[in-house]
């Protein structure tokens, strides 16, 4: 196991975070259902393995029991839970899943069409004249 | 210390591989100089990028991000920002900064030059845009710029390189909302090809361009110029950081001292030194460069070496719409600009004004960050309708504001720290003052109606961060008086002559524009003179 990979006590304490959350709403999946614990954490780890220790650390700061909604981990102000949250949403984003149910997966190729109106466009900008102040 | 022998001796010897420094190589070595160039950083690697796939917004927060905090690369040196309201922007390593630069390209306006004649305050500049527009147009040609000319904010842009990159039904929802209100708005420049272009490829739309962009489509200068330069004999030095300038008995600068990959150090002597190390790196090497001569710093007669840092404070207004725009399908940089607020108008209260451009808001992962949303927390029951609600439907107005110099805004050397030759990192000190903060204010408020004008159904003015120091000027100001300022109209130090300063350090004061055209465009008349004046000493010697 190397240090971005997390133990199995690990990864079953994010699964059940990540759907406090990212819980299943909306037509979304939950996080754990989008396996953000497993396949998706790994994944932000193999780019970004420098998340991995605020994950551990996040996941760590949260005491039993755990707290039943968001609000309630909320209330806990634990200040490096942001940090795993990051984590869990970039995880969550990477599923293609659920990249494809929010219309976003990755930037893709748009060829070039130039605007072809832009002189009628700026005319209202033209007919009100020079803006600058001249070279005194 | 071990000097080990130098190579040959060269003409010109160049420190800093960004977009100054490779224009001051283009334009000596087409007149037939001998250039060597220093580079601390190494060539960008592309194929490390992640703008197409799906690791974008993942390896935009470390690799590719431009704070060299958060990066920490081998050629970043050390910088204590705890005395700053900004932390700097920056990329060490071939083509610079602009590595990362979104590639918005705006020339400044006239009154940017006679800030003093005009408004009462700061300095004039000693050169004026006049003196300056040949040299943009040469610019904006090697830098592969697209734009839409004709612009009434400036007083002649009669053509660009290439036409302008699509403005998106962001960009025009934007104009249409302008032209409504009787504003000025305008389709973005940009050093972006819009079509095959020299080095450059046609762009793709990606909006991915401070990440990597892949395509080559977004002119730094490690696409359009280094692989040229080397073709023509410039000898450009990697991983080397140069550590000092040395000077003679007379006060001439004669060679640059380098500590190499190797950690052997070596010294490079030259006819003439250029220093394009920027904002912050030119300050530091000016300070590392002391001598009986010259003990608090070379050329630093003035005091004013490292005073008057200036780095455009930044504002973001978000508008979140009903209309699906996905904005990110184009060009990042600028689709639109607007110079409405950019001249002072005494009734508001503060002088001098800002430059607004339209900006993309990012995917999913950008939906839920703290900027520019602000601090409350989004996840829980409401996590998906709010990524649904502004993702693809969201934009801003990114303000640049003009700061004024103040001497106690300045960078020094902090000799707790040292970087991987040894030498002291740097100590900014950068608040912010009224008139910038009421400047600010004034521009966040008008952008908001902007917003609300095209049919925003929330604004949300951005929370101010930290991580906004794209643009370092001032810390080698220029100026006629050699008791008031550290270079001359041309770059040259009054006190060295062979010493020539092309980066924004020399700005005497910081315009509301993007800076790098300027930049490019001052090294390319500062060079040209240098050649003339060197050319005239030959034949008449
Ligand atoms: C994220 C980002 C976005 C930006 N967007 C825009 C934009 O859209 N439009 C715009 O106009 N500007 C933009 N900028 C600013 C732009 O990048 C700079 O204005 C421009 O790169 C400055 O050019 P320069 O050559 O003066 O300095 P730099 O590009 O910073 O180059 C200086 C070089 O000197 C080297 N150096 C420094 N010290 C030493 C030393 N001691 N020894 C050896 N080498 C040294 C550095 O490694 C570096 O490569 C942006 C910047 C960033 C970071
Ligand atoms: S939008 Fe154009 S310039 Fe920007 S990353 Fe894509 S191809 Fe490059």
């Amino acid at each position: 196991m190397t240090a971005a990979e997390l133990t199995a006590a690990e990864r079953s304490k994010l699964a059940a975070v990540a759907d406090l959350l990212i819980p299943r709403a909306s037509g979304m999946p939950s996080a754990s259902e989008a396996l953000v614990h497993e396949e998706f954490i790994d994944r932000v780890f193999s780019v970004r393995p420098d998340l991995a220790d605020g994950v551990r650390s996040g996941l760590a700061d949260i005491a039993d029991p755990l707290p039943a909604s968001f609000p309630e981990l909320q209330a806990r102000a634990l200040p490096r839970v942001r940090a795993l949250a990051e984590a869990v949403t970039a995880a969550y984003f990477l599923n293609p899943q659920v990249a494809q149910l929010v219309g976003y997966r990755k930037r893709s190729v748009i060829p070039i069409r130039f605007d072809e109106d832009l002189d009628a466009l700026v005319s209202s900008v033209n007919a009100r004249g020079p803006i600058y102040r001249p070279t005194p | 210390m071990e000097l080990s022998s130098s190579h040959d001796r060269a003409d010109v010897v160049i420190v800093g591989a960004g977009p100054a420094g490779a224009v001051a190589a283009r334009r000596f070595v087409e007149d037939g100089f001998s250039v060597v160039c220093i580079e601390q950083g190494d060539w960008p690697d592309y194929s490390r990028s992640h703008v197409a796939d799906e690791y974008l917004e993942l390896s935009a927060g470390k690799e590719w991000n431009p704070q060299p905090t958060v990066r920490r690369s081998f050629s970043d040196y050390p910088i204590d920002t705890s005395r700053s309201d900004v932390e700097p922007l920056i990329w060490n390593g071939v083509g610079g900064s602009a590595v990362m630069y979104a590639g918005i390209w705006m020339r400044l306006m006239p009154s940017d030059f006679r800030v003093r004649s005009l408004d009462g305050v700061a300095d004039d500049w000693p050169l004026s845009y006049e003196d300056l527009a040949p040299f943009y147009e040469r610019i904006e040609r090697d830098f592969g710029v697209s734009g839409y000319p004709g612009d009434p904010a400036f007083p002649d842009i009669d053509s660009y390189p290439m036409k302008a990159a699509p403005i998106g039904p962001h960009g025009r929802m934007m104009a249409e909302a302008h032209n409504r209100l009787g504003w000025h708005w305008w389709p973005g420049s940009n050093a972006i090809a819009t079509e095959d272009y020299r080095n450059q490829g046609a762009c793709v739309q990606r909006g991915a361009c401070m990440w990597g962009c892949i395509n080559k489509a977004k002119a730094s200068p490690d696409v359009t110029h280094w692989p040229d330069l080397l073709t023509q004999g410039v000898r450009l030095i990697t991983r080397a950081v140069a550590q000092e300038i040395e000077t003679d008995a007379a006060g001439r600068a004669t060679a640059v001292v380098y500590t190499g990959d190797d950690g052997v150090t070596r010294r490079q002597e030259a006819d003439v030194v250029v220093v394009a190390a920027n904002g912050l790196g030119t300050p530091r090497l000016l300070q590392l460069s002391t001598s009986t001569r010259f003990p608090n710093g070379l050329a630093n007669g003035s005091g004013l070496v490292g005073k008057r840092l200036m780095m455009h404070p930044f504002a973001t207004v978000v508008g979140v719409f009903d209309d699906k725009l996905d904005p990110w399908k184009g060009v990042w940089g600028q689709p639109v600009y607007s110079l409405e607020f950019y001249e002072t108008v005494k009734e508001r209260g503060f002088v001098r004004g800002a430059k607004w451009n339209v900006t993309p808001t990012g995917g999913p992962q950008a939906m839920t960050a703290a900027f520019p949303w602000g601090g409350s927390e989004i996840w829980g029951e409401g996590f998906h309708d709010t990524v649904r609600d502004r993702l693809g439907h969201s934009l801003a107005w990114g303000i640049v504001a003009e700061d004024l110099p103040e001497e106690h805004n300045r960078v020094e050397l902090d000799h707790s720290t040292r970087d991987r030759a040894g030498l002291p990192g740097v100590r900014m000190t950068y608040r912010t003052s009224q008139n910038t903060k009421d400047l600010l204010a004034f521009n966040v408020e008008r952008a908001s109606e902007s917003l609300r004008e095209a049919g925003a159904k929330e604004t949300i003015v951005a929370p101010m961060i930290r991580e906004t120091g794209w643009h370092i000027l001032g810390t080698a100001t220029m100026g006629e008086d050699a008791a008031s300022s550290v270079v001359d109209q041309w770059g040259r130090a009054h006190e060295v002559p062979n010493l020539i300063i092309v980066d924004g350090s020399t700005w005497p004061t910081s315009s509301g524009m993007n800076p790098t055209p300027t930049i490019a465009a001052f090294s390319l008349r500062a060079i040209e003179h240098a050649v003339t004046e060197r050319r005239s000493q030959a034949v008449s010697s």
